[in-house]
């Protein structure tokens, strides 16, 4: 039950959504253009915004990367399938998951739960160092020579759950079924593309990263820093 | 493939022509050339005989005695050899038949019959003949009351010069064969040429590079052909990528349709799911009427979805997201995700944990394409077999239904395909098995359809093996494969 920003531009689209998303108990506030958009994250600071990708004047890439300079809000974008490159666009603007139209009610919903679900504080844990990064699960804030790099919940997530066992390969069907909640055949790119943000935060060099590697045809590892 | 071009017949057929007809030309010239050289030879020595034979015997009769003695012969006869300007042999016959020689090897006998009766008085006798194995020009005459003188004029240098003729000719006839033969392949491979450049140029036309052309230089037969091929090959060009253009014009057509269709189709399922949400509230029509719309809003979506496949799969856009996949897990949570447990019978040959690279939601939507169809149309027990070999995957779906008409069996493929037309649609959209073989098609596979009378239909879907690096053992909170977590 949380408050939803829904950013779409077709009237009877959003009426539906909005009704959806009411039902399953959520509030939500609406806007029909990108810049309605940005003004309506600005004035109900929303737990979650819902964003459409063909807006009139600032499409949905502009809207999230607006936000995204700001806020660690999580977003789910509503994208048209027939353009695989929106997908990796959305997700590199700073989108956390997507959901392509027509959508069946029950896969927005659950797609809304398992991101709200991110957000929520893990049960207390010891802070886990790694050279001068610090992770405090707890306080759900990371750390980088005493810099806060603020990481959006998902990045987090997705360090955490490596963090917890470094050395471990993970492959991407476990990483999203342990951070995005996909029991089954979820999108590998959204793994590929938040691993390439958690580098542009926590990594030195992110061309050339040395904390989370990849492994060449299986997935990632966090590889801690020799002491 | 190009099959190699066959030279086997008009090169050598060409060669041997111009071989032959330089055999037979050099031939003639030079048998005749031989023959009148080697005549006129002849009457050279025939007549250098001839003169030294009556300037000799004119000398003899000169000299000699009435009834000479045979030493005054043979006196005579040294001396006439002496006297005489070419080099030559003297026999002298007397009437009693003994002779005198200036050659060991020259006798009476020696002299030719044909010589001996005729030659009387002044007249001088000439004959061609030989003499212990040499060839001669003998000429000869009997004075009044003198014994017949034979003059005997070796031809053996003639001999050696027209021997030495022969071999010229016929070392010239041989040259001149070889060079035609030479000169026969060269034009062999001049018309060979443009022979295979146009069967290269044919043959890259074939595999679709339209832009081929001929070259057309020159007056010749072969810029004759590069024309009329050049112009065959622009009608072709023009013609297919006129088709070509429809045919995207068609395609974009769809993907357009489909693609204006999502946004009411999205509101329209969303709108049709809160109204079942709410069917508590209805009464019994209202009711009904909301599970109505709820499945119908829903198998549109599906048909527009599988339409926007389609026309990314026909422009060639679909993309791949390749993966190791263990494809009998995979099935297995194709099967059980979708709740078919109950109804499918899977079973799976070769090691267990075997992968390949795929894509896993491709891959997904064929099996779930296959078993779908087999629960709808076919009946129970639906089999679903996986086969893992070293270089094959092969997934087998296969029911116990009447199976498919063998009439009806290559068009299952077909787009919108219905075997039964009186059948109402199922809730495919009439793409699915179209889409489920392009699918496997991109895998590099394919997918075929078997229905032997008496038994249901049986799917074979067959993907080559692509082994990827082993996924890691060592730890097995990591391979735990995602399909395990399947509710």
């Amino acid at each position: 039950m949380a408050d939803i920003l829904l950013v779409e531009d077709d009237p009877s689209v959003r009426e539906a959504v909005c009704m959806a998303l009411e039902g399953d108990g959520h509030r939500v506030t609406t806007a029909a253009t990108g810049d309605e958009g940005i003004e309506g994250w600005r004035q109900h600071r929303p737990e979650l915004v819902l964003l459409d990708v063909m807006l009139p004047g600032k499409d949905g890439f502009e809207v999230c990367r607006a936000i995204r300079a700001h806020d660690q809000v999580p977003i789910i974008m509503l994208t048209a399938r027939s353009d695989p490159i929106d997908v990796v666009v959305g997700l590199e603007s700073g989108a956390d998951d997507y959901v392509t139209k027509p959508f069946a009610t029950r896969v927005l919903l659950a797609r809304v739960k398992a991101v709200l679900r991110r957000q929520e504080r893990p049960p207390a844990e010891p802070i886990l160092r790694f050279g001068e990064l610090v992770i405090d699960p707890g306080g759900m804030a990371v750390t980088l020579r005493g810099v806060d790099l603020r990481l959006t919940p998902t990045e987090l997530r997705l360090l955490l759950e490596m963090a917890r066992r470094p050395g471990q390969v993970f492959t991407r069907a476990l990483l999203l079924e342990r951070v995005w909640d996909y029991s089954y055949l979820g999108d590998s790119r959204l793994v590929d593309v938040c691993v390439q943000r958690l580098r542009s935060k926590v990594e030195d060099d992110p061309a050339h990263p040395t904390l989370v590697q990849t492994v060449r045809g299986v997935g990632y590892k966090l590889v801690p820093p020799p002491q | 493939m190009i099959r190699p071009f066959s030279v086997s017949r008009l090169r050598p057929r060409l060669v041997a022509t111009f071989a032959l007809v330089a055999a037979l030309t050099s031939a003639a010239v030079a048998i005749t050339s031989y023959y009148v050289t080697r005549e006129a030879v002849l009457r050279r020595a025939e007549s250098v005989a001839r003169r030294e034979a009556q300037a000799l015997l004119a000398d003899a009769v000169a000299t000699l005695p009435l009834s000479p003695s045979r030493a005054q012969v043979a006196q005579l006869v040294e001396r006439l050899k002496a006297r005489a300007r070419a080099e030559l042999d003297v026999v002298a016959v007397n009437d009693d038949g003994s002779f005198e020689t200036t050659s060991l090897s020259l006798s009476a006998d020696s002299v030719p019959e044909s010589l001996d009766g005729p030659v009387e008085g002044d007249r001088i006798g000439l004959v061609r003949s030989s003499a212990a194995g040499v060839p001669f020009v003998v000429a000869g005459g009997r004075p009044a009351g003198a014994p017949a003188f034979y003059f005997f004029l070796p031809l053996s240098d003639v001999e050696d010069d027209l021997g030495l003729l022969r071999n010229v000719l016929a070392a010239a006839g041989g040259a001149a064969v070889v060079l035609s033969a030479a000169v026969g392949a060269l034009a062999a491979r001049g018309v060979l040429r443009p022979l295979r450049e146009t069967r290269t140029a044919a043959h890259r036309l074939e595999v679709g590079l339209l832009g081929t052309r001929l070259p057309e230089e020159g007056g010749d037969e072969f810029a004759d052909l590069g024309h009329a091929f050049n112009r065959m090959a622009e009608a072709l060009e023009a013609s297919i990528s006129e088709l070509r253009e429809l045919e995207a014009s068609h395609r974009r057509f769809v993907a357009d349709v489909s693609h204006e269709l999502r946004t009411p189709l999205t509101a329209l399922t969303t709108a049709a799911d809160v109204l079942d949400a709410h069917r508590a509230g209805l009464d019994d029509a209202g009711s009904r009427a909301a599970r109505l719309l709820v499945r119908e809003s829903h198998r549109l979506a599906t048909l527009v979805e599988d339409l926007m496949e389609m026309s990314r799969l026909d422009a060639r856009a679909a993309p791949m997201a390749w993966e190791p996949v263990d494809v009998v897990a995979l099935v297995s949570s194709a099967v059980a995700t979708r709740g078919w447990g109950d109804q499918v019978q899977m079973a799976s040959s070769g090691e267990a944990g075997q992968t390949t690279v795929a894509d896993p939601r491709r891959l997904d939507a064929v099996v779930a394409n296959l078993v779908g169809n087999a629960l709808e149309h076919g009946r129970p027990p639906v089999r679903v077999l996986v086969t893992v070999t070293a270089d094959e995957v092969i997934v087998v779906v296969n029911d116990a239904g009447s199976g498919i008409a063998p009439d009806h069996l290559d068009r299952v493929f077909d787009r919108f395909y219905k075997a039964d037309p009186a059948r109402p649609g199922g809730r495919g959209s009439g793409l699915g098995l179209a889409i489920a073989r392009e699918n496997a098609r991109l895998h590099g596979g394919d997918l075929t359809v078997a229905s032997p009378p008496g038994s249901g239909a049986t799917f074979t879907l067959r993907l080559p093996r692509r082994v990827a690096e082993p996924l890691p053992r060592s730890d097995p909170t990591v391979t735990t494969d995602r399909h395990d977590r399947v509710p």
